[in-house]
């Protein structure tokens, strides 16, 4: 079945998190997307994600240093309706597939930058490192003030930089069927998380934020709490209907009208805030965490017990919905990973195969631009490809 | 021009998930249409993180409750292009405004359902907030460490992911829709979300080692890629991807004996004496303050960064060099700073029409636009089917 991204070219000179991903989200839209990398690889191979990130490409390797391996490039492009790079600003220029060299031959390539804080401004040049830009953009100060910084598992600001990047690719190609030209995207992972913090960075006269810093929630009806059994789970009262019948599940119905509650959900601020969780800490310290689950669902509260991510992959609901597939990855055998998370009944994403071995489509793609058996052999000997 | 000049929205969302998505497109010129009960989204409780995802829209307000409320949303949808929900599965069948049904008033119409779990399965039909898909799908876990105290992430990790991939979405469909002439029925949900956004840990394969290394006081994940602390009190953060930048790294701080003591000599050696050089660091960058160790490091060109607060960010020269804020007139808050436009395209420009407009701030002008006289308006205002800010004296706070 046609898909919605069918016969789009995708390049994708991508590495470690953002861009490869970006142009995986692509490719399983339908676009046909090469992978190309330097002659060692991408730096993040030896990440257990890397398979995830690439897979549905097909791999070729070109040495960006020669000047025969930028011709390779440039001819790639002038094909390709999109370019996705992901170099310190500047760098792509000197490998010959800056954006300004490429527009001129050919005017419609979407090219789209995604670096660590932009294309302009003072930080233009700092490393673009996730953590360096995550500590920059304050999101690990945030996550735990007055305690010192946490740093986040997570690489949110590169996975929220591809989604915004795919966001902005296929908006530039809806603009390109009204303007009949292509354009450069500046994305950054600096943009993006902050982007993901839009509710927090905000600022006006009498602006109230919510209380965080609590490593298990600082908001009494909207955080962890501990079962008798020491098993976690998440309370997650988000409106004063859901806080009414809670109070009213558990018996308490002069908290709906007590002043301590004032502010519910979210805007209960110290000292109240503290004195209630440590009440609520107590309540839910007499009944097992699943005691509770059962209780607060008969109720039609919203909570949610504390998994890890390998439970999480076989969660009936992530199993209903598709969201595990698994794909034979070379070497690794049968690998259960991320399924497509956008659904499409008319144009449904599909996963196209494994991730490519390194060079894996070298031949294959040389040979559609034309290459001889004999030219490539030269090129390999030369070691641009 | 915008990218999505003359594209109409109605946005029946509230709370994150929704209106972020539709800000996106707001961001890329579209109207978008907010429409709320008369007790407005629950959201605006919490009017910061409101503003932070409602900026661009219009507003109004109406009881779907009563028939010409219905009547008027039927008029709205027939001129629309894309819908956006994230309510409850089931809750839109009820008022009769599910896919199918909003399908015969407009039948190419996009919809986009950002929902808590899916639209099967069995838990469809129970509520959802972004933490609880933090904790059940094991970015609580992973972060506080298996068998320790989970962590709740302040930034609403699924909750601005499943819209950003739902914006995503309605581009795609926007240009099905061009090819092909018809709309569709998209679906994405915070669960769906939060498997994208552990992408890189949601594997399994037979033999397959899973790392668990979070802690609630993680400060990074070696001693040469984790936070330190200054002599002044504040933090920063230092990483050394390669081999050069650890040898940068000592010599800035004065340590040049370091890459050849025996416990250090390499990546492997390093790994197994992590605490003992975590230790040997700490101290050294007890001896400058931040600032200056930042100015030393940037110098030997090893990456770090100071770890900024809010504050600091508000008035960051990155963010005001970029106009990476918008600030407005806001009607009851006065002069309101929210972040800008993400994307930067080089051809085209995004547009924040206006501040988070207040409950039922368009009430009129859209029924206008629907061809309503104001004598109509005015009964309808009377028989509480539509309010008007006018008569909503002050949104709730």
């Amino acid at each position: 079945m046609e898909q919605a991204l069918s016969g789009v070219r995708v390049l994708d000179f991508g590495h470690y998190i953002a861009g490869p991903y970006a142009a995986m989200l692509l490719a399983e839209q339908g676009a046909e997307v090469i992978k190309v990398e330097r002659p060692g690889g991408d730096p993040f191979r030896k990440e257990l994600g890397f398979i995830v990130w690439n897979r549905s490409k097909r791999g070729i390797t070109l040495d960006l240093k020669q000047a025969e391996g930028q011709r390779i490039a440039q001819e790639l492009a002038r094909r390709a309706d999109i370019l996705i790079e992901n170099y310190h600003p500047g760098i792509a220029d000197k490998l010959g597939i800056g954006y300004d060299t490429l527009r001129q031959l050919n005017p419609q390539l979407v090219y789209c930058s995604i670096s660590g804080f932009g294309h302009s401004g003072p930080y233009r040049d700092l490393p673009g490192w996730d953590p360096i830009v995550a500590s920059v953009a304050s999101v690990y100060v945030s996550q735990a003030e007055p305690k010192p910084p946490l740093y986040l598992v997570l690489p949110l600001p590169s996975y929220y930089a591809a989604f915004m990047s795919v966001f902005s690719m296929a908006t530039a190609l809806l603009a390109r069927g009204l303007m009949g030209k292509g354009q450069h995207i500046d994305m950054s992972l600096f943009n993006s998380i902050l982007g993901a913090q839009s509710g927090r960075i905000v600022d006006f006269e009498g602006v109230k934020r919510l209380p965080f810093g609590d490593p298990q929630g600082g908001m009494p009806l909207y955080r962890l709490y501990q079962g008798r059994d020491g098993k976690w789970f998440f309370l997650a009262l988000g409106n004063l209907t859901f806080f009414a019948k809670f109070a009213v599940a558990m018996g308490h119905e002069e908290w709906l009208t007590e002043p301590r509650f004032q502010g519910a959900p979210f805007l209960i601020l110290p000292p109240t805030s503290t004195q209630l969780i440590a009440m609520f800490k107590e309540i839910f310290s007499t009944r097992t965490r699943d005691e509770w689950l059962e209780f607060l669902r008969a109720a039609d509260l919203p909570c949610a017990p504390a998994l890890s991510v390998a439970e999480f992959m076989n969660d009936p609901q992530v199993l209903a919905n598709g969201m595990v597939e698994v794909v034979e990855q070379p070497p690794l055998g049968k690998v259960r990973e991320m399924g497509i998370a956008v659904r499409f009944p008319l144009t449904p994403g599909r996963i196209k195969g494994p991730a490519p071995a390194l060079g894996q489509h070298t031949e294959e793609v040389l040979a559609d631009l034309g290459y001889s058996a004999r030219e490539m052999a030269r090129l390999k000997g030369q070691g641009v490809i | 021009m915008y990218a999505l000049d003359g594209i109409r929205v109605a946005d029946f969302s509230t709370m994150m998930n929704g209106p972020y998505a539709t800000m996106l497109l707001s961001d890329m010129g579209a109207d978008v249409i907010k429409i709320e009960p008369p007790d407005g989204d629950p959201y605006r409780r919490n009017a910061g993180a409101f503003m932070g995802c409602n900026r661009g829209k219009r507003s109004i307000a109406l009881d779907l409750k009563k028939p010409q409320a219905k009547e008027i949303v039927h008029k709205l949808i027939a001129r629309t292009d894309i819908l956006v929900e994230n309510a409850r599965w089931g809750v839109w069948h009820k008022l009769g405004l599910d896919y199918e049904s909003v399908a015969r008033i407009k039948p190419d119409i996009i919809y986009l359902s950002v929902l808590g779990h899916g639209s099967g399965g069995p838990y469809s039909t129970w509520p959802a907030y972004d933490p609880l898909l933090q904790c059940r799908s094991g970015q609580m876990v992973g972060q506080g460490g298996l068998g320790k105290p989970p962590v709740f992430h302040y930034i609403a990790i699924n909750d601005q992911a499943g819209p950003m991939l739902g914006a995503y979405g309605i581009i795609l469909a926007l240009m099905v829709r061009a090819r092909t002439g018809k709309g569709q029925h998209i679906e994405t949900s915070l669960t769906n979300a939060a498997a994208a956004v552990q992408s890189g840990d949601f594997i399994d394969y037979q033999g397959m080692q899973r790392k668990y290394q979070g802690d609630e006081d993680l400060r990074g994940l070696s001693a040469t890629y984790r936070h330190y602390q200054a002599r002044d009190g504040r933090w920063l953060f230092v990483l050394c991807p390669r081999e050069a930048e650890w040898r940068r790294l000592c010599q800035a701080m004065g340590l040049e004996t370091l890459p050849s003591d025996p416990r250090f000599e390499t990546p492997e050696r390093r790994a197994e004496n992590d605490g003992a050089l975590v230790e040997i660091l700490s101290a050294a960058f007890q001896s400058k303050p931040a600032a200056d160790w930042i100015a030393a490091l940037r110098q030997a060109e090893v990456p770090a960064a100071p770890a900024q607060t809010l504050q600091e960010i508000l008035r960051d020269p990155h963010c005001q060099v970029n106009n990476i804020f918008d600030d407005k007139e806001h009607p009851q808050f006065g002069r309101v700073r929210v972040l800008g436009i993400g994307p930067r395209f080089s051809e085209m420009s995004g547009v924040i029409k206006r501040a988070a407009p207040v409950l039922g701030q368009h009430t009129h002008e859209v029924l206008d636009e629907l061809a309503y006289n104001e004598q109509q308006t005015a009964q309808l205002e009377v028989n509480k089917v539509i309010f008007s800010a006018r008569t909503i004296a002050v949104s709730p706070d």
